[in-house]
């Protein structure tokens, strides 16, 4: 079985008002805190390696780097741990290396450095191409910028484009802007994010104190329907909530997450799956570091006790994929049928054209899919 | 101790008027606990006592008291309830006393519960010595408060007590007072034991603990008892009084207050009000009478989860050990299952026992709206008693409808007249009489339908007035009314719990304002949620709650699940407050929405 490994660069120049993820703003000092980041996080997969949940025989499938900004690790570094990626672990020869780029981080020079390294992915933090949109969200970059690393990045890989859609004051028009002009630049992949509101984020404050409103429902449901129209008539599968893909080009790597398949995830705040164990990395910087010097495993076991929610969990994750969840394989896995063990509630759901069964598959219909979360907590 | 050094006394008072600390005072003075063990409220034992400050079970107390004369006296302090649903509890324990206190606040002055309670202690025939407490309160008024007790309550108050229990001022003239003027009790130790039994609890460790006061005869450690009204006869296993621990003891004679326990497992066989006696010489006439415990009150309690009805019954039952005027009997709902059909004195004692359920015995309820009981006449003659909305008679088998009403008695300042009496006109009340004190307090007596009442009057009487205006009721009798039953549907079925008994002028309004205060407390969920009002088949209102459109969340990746098993923990915890009715989900608190609605 493949591997999969996601490597967490938690440094930004300035964290974004909406972002939750575990992410620290470092001014000028964030590049050569990813680079130096890069060799613990190589130590730590050196740990994973001796206590066996990594093989280093069994192929790797994909690296994922993510983040934080991981396009601010510099040409070199991105070389040196790749190098040693290679050197320890069997990498597939189709091995998926991707990174998130954001604009205004790396110029052409860097991204050959990437493409030489192994990196043949480039995910690009595009959010918008509405320039005041782009202000509101306090991206250090502009449009041009965001154009200039998109027209760059398709010389050395495939090329995924992130939007967020339903952006306070966004209407319909500017938002199917937005999506005429990524088709533009014709992307492998693109995936469109609604914008969520988290708590503790200063956007979720902004929003509790009333300096930014909510698109309303309606609009938020037009956006969707016409994103699933448009980008199917121009050639992309929406296989995933948010994510769409032009044939063969989905991402080997979060596809993983939804096949429920195992994962290691290295640094800070990176998360693994080693069935059925789920582990985390502290989010902290300083704590991760002291573990790996001494030579410890920073991860923490995050299994729930309640075999339900655990369930549910995995329930949660595969049917985000479009084609739902194969209803043997899932069985095979977690020794649950989830016909027998939802049954009723199942039905509710299936006599409502919320789910349905195809093909020994649960799936979600279009209706189910634009209620997701209610769908899975429905069956609590 | 000799009966003659005996004193059987209680305390009675409006709430707040400062009874529990009064008492507190006196237990301190008598030093039958020591300064450490010394808690406020001492003889408000129950968690939800000491929160709510209130009294809901009697309690009582010895304390050995020398007076000034030099004699050792034994007073028994016998706790009361100072809340209009427990007016019951006050009888009973009133009739252990030959004496009461009738605490005042020297502030606030003579309220309706003070009125309720002395009218009851009157009629007992009990020594009353009035204290007027607070004397220390900046606003206080003790000689205004003399006159209003002799113009109001018509006793003399000229020997009235001067208090602070506070600051511990008046508690030795209290304490002589009660040994000078309470008398001492009159049975006779030689005659044929009987024993008054005004009070049980239970206790996971001894059983059945039955509160007695022993009128005639003397009672011991291994007598062969017998409960009068079922013949029923125990061994018993140990005599003692309260200190206010339990304290074993040799015996208890005539006029002495203390506890029994005897091997009693079955506690309906120790009726609160019953008489024991001894089975050898057993006496020829039981004490009179108490009128039993009339619960007016009617709701269904159910678990959440149907799993958990074998707990509730258990913990029902349990509870029922420590509370003899509460009723109940298995009933069924179409929509929350297996429950049962609960009577209470009152809405205060209902949220009791509910959170007490809740609390100690770990239970999620589902409560639905109280109801009077109604007295139906039917075509064919037969006269039947309906405690529950469900059990209603098609309207085609009904003759008359005949509700409960009450004599309710408001003391108010004159300010709140205007607010108060267009509040019980809403409530269809009648006037009998209003009549002013004095020139600040004016005495309201009003004839109400006690279901009225028992939504939320009380809550609304005491905004109208600012807190200012005092409450007091008692059952008066049936009279005819015109009412219907209000039948709530949900998504087109008729959910049974929700079924309320409402008078036919107030029905619309009613209807309307229910399925808006449902609308409100039903949560958008993956369904529509139809909420209808109707009578009969015809529907008075119409609400829905919307199914959610839009709920997904965006990002989910590897990290990511970790958040998400919050959200579905969330809902786990939610879903034990949840009913699922069909495939909807309805939140416990709507069924209880009819109390919350504003009328």
């Amino acid at each position: 079985m493949a591997q999969f490994l996601y490597i967490h660069i938690p440094f930004c120049e300035a964290r974004c008002p909406y972002c939750d993820f575990f992410t620290l703003g470092k001014g000028a000092a964030a590049g050569a805190l990813a680079d130096s980041w890069l060799d613990l996080v190589a130590r730590e997969l050196d740990l994973w390696l001796a206590v066996g949940d990594l093989s280093s025989s069994e192929s790797v499938g994909t690296i994922y780097f993510g983040g934080g900004t991981p396009s601010l690790v510099s040409g070199q570094a991105m070389q040196r741990f790749l190098d040693y990626a290679r050197s320890r672990l069997e990498l597939a020869p189709d091995v998926e290396i991707t990174v998130e780029m954001q604009p205004g981080t790396a110029d052409l020079r860097k991204l050959d450095a990437y493409a030489q390294a192994g990196v043949n992915r480039f995910s690009i933090g595009a959010q918008t191409f509405t320039p005041e949109l782009l202000a509101l969200l306090e991206r250090r970059h502009s449009v041009e910028e965001t154009i200039q690393l998109i027209r760059n990045a398709r010389l050395f890989g495939a090329l995924s484009i992130d939007l967020i859609a339903a952006l306070p004051g966004q209407t319909l028009a500017l938002w199917q802007a937005d999506l005429e002009k990524t088709l533009e630049f014709e992307p492998h992949h693109i995936s469109v994010y609604e914008l969520t509101y988290y708590d503790q984020t200063r956007l979720g404050k902004w929003l509790e104190e009333g300096r930014v409103r909510q698109a309303d429902e309606d609009l938020r449901l037009i956006i969707f329907e016409h994103t699933i129209e448009r980008l199917a008539s121009a050639g992309y599968e929406h296989y995933e909530i948010s994510n769409f893909a032009r044939p063969g080009c989905r991402s080997r790597h979060n596809e993983n997450y939804w096949l429920l398949g195992n994962y290691i995830g290295l640094g800070a705040g990176a998360h693994s799956f080693v069935y059925p164990h789920r582990y985390f990395n502290p989010t902290n910087v300083k704590i991760y570091e002291e573990a790996i010097e001494s030579g410890r495993l920073p991860r923490h076991l995050s299994d729930t006790l309640d075999q339900e929610i655990f369930l549910l969990e995995n329930v949660f994750m595969g049917l985000r994929l479009v084609q739902g969840i194969h209803l043997e394989e899932f069985r095979e896995r977690f020794g649950v049928d989830l016909l027998v063990q939802y049954g009723e509630r199942l039905a509710h759901l299936i006599e409502a054209d919320l789910l349905e069964v195809k093909e020994g598959r649960l799936r979600l219909t279009r209706r189910g899919l634009l209620r997701a979360d209610a769908v899975v907590t429905y069956l609590v | 101790m000799e009966q003659k050094n005996i004193r059987n006394f209680c305390i009675i008072a409006h709430i707040d008027h400062g009874k529990s600390t009064l008492a507190d005072r006196l237990i301190e003075r008598t030093q039958v606990v020591t300064a450490r063990e010394m808690r406020d409220q001492l003889l408000d034992s129950m968690d939800l006592e000491r929160e709510r400050g209130i009294t809901i079970k009697a309690q009582a107390v010895r304390l050995p008291y020398r007076a000034k004369n030099g004699e050792l006296y034994e007073l028994n302090l016998i706790d009361t309830p100072g809340h209009v649903d427990f007016t019951y509890e006050v009888s009973r324990s009133l009739a252990a006393c030959e004496g009461a206190l009738l605490v005042v606040d020297a502030a606030q002055g003579v309220e309706a519960q003070t009125l309720a309670n002395v009218y009851l202690a009157i009629e007992q025939n009990l020594e009353i010595i009035p204290v007027i407490n607070k004397i220390d309160l900046p606003g206080a008024d003790p000689e205004g408060v003399k006159r209003q007790i002799e113009q109001i309550i018509g006793i003399d108050a000229s020997q009235a007590i001067l208090a602070s229990a506070k600051l511990g001022i008046g508690t030795d003239e209290i304490l002589e007072a009660v040994v000078e003027r309470v008398p001492p009790p009159k049975g006779n130790p030689n005659a044929p034991l009987r024993a008054l039994i005004f009070d049980s609890k239970y206790d996971s460790f001894r059983g059945v603990v039955t509160y007695v006061r022993v009128v005639d005869g003397s009672l011991k450690k291994g007598d062969r008892i017998r409960v009068m009204s079922t013949q029923a006869d125990y061994e018993v296993d140990e005599v003692g009084y309260f200190s206010p621990k339990m304290v074993e003891t040799d015996m208890l004679t005539a006029g002495e207050v203390g506890y029994v326990i005897a091997s009693i497992k079955d506690v309906a066989s120790v009726r609160v009000g019953d008489t024991i006696t001894h089975d050898k010489r057993p006496a020829s006439e039981p004490l009179p009478g108490y009128k039993p415990a009339r619960p007016v009150v009617f709701a269904g309690l159910y678990p959440i989860n149907s799993e958990d009805y074998d707990d509730l019954k258990d913990a029902i039952e349990k509870l029922r050990l420590n509370d003899s005027s509460f009723f109940f009997e298995p009933e069924t709902s179409a929509a929350l299952g297996f429950g049962f059909r609960c009577g209470f004195l009152g809405l205060l004692h209902m949220e009791i026992v509910q959170e007490r359920l809740e609390r100690e015995f770990n239970l999620n309820l589902i409560t639905t709206a109280p109801n009077v009981v109604y007295r139906v006449t039917k075509r064919n003659g037969d006269v039947v008693f309906v405690d529950n909305p469900t059990k209603m008679p098609s309207p085609g088998e009904i003759d008359l409808i005949e509700e409960p009403f009450i004599i309710a008695r408001i003391i108010t300042p004159p300010q709140y007249l205007g607010n108060l009496m267009q509040l019980l006109q809403q409530k269809r009340g009648v006037q009998r009489q209003m009549h002013y004190i004095t020139e600040n307090r004016v005495l309201l007596e009003y004839e109400l339908p006690l279901g009225e009442v028992i939504l939320d009057f009380y809550d609304k009487l005491k905004s109208l007035s600012q807190g200012y205006a005092s409450f007091d009721y008692e059952l008066a009798d049936y009279r005819p009314a015109d009412m219907v039953k209000l039948d709530i549907l949900i998504n087109g079925e008729v959910v049974d719990a929700l079924s309320t008994i409402v008078h036919r002028d107030q029905a619309y309004q009613r209807g309307r304002a229910l399925v808006e205060k449902l609308k409100e407390l039903v949560p958008r969920q993956l369904f529509e949620v139809a909420i209808q009002a109707a009578i009969g088949g015809k529907v008075l209102a119409r609400e829905t709650v919307k199914a959610l459109r839009k709920n997904v969340t965006a990002k989910c990746y590897g990290g990511d699940i970790t958040r998400k098993r919050k959200l579905l923990e969330k809902q786990k915890e939610g879903k034990k407050r949840m009913k699922q009715l069909g495939r909807v989900e309805i939140p416990q608190e709507a069924f209880m929405a009819v109390l919350k609605v504003e009328q």
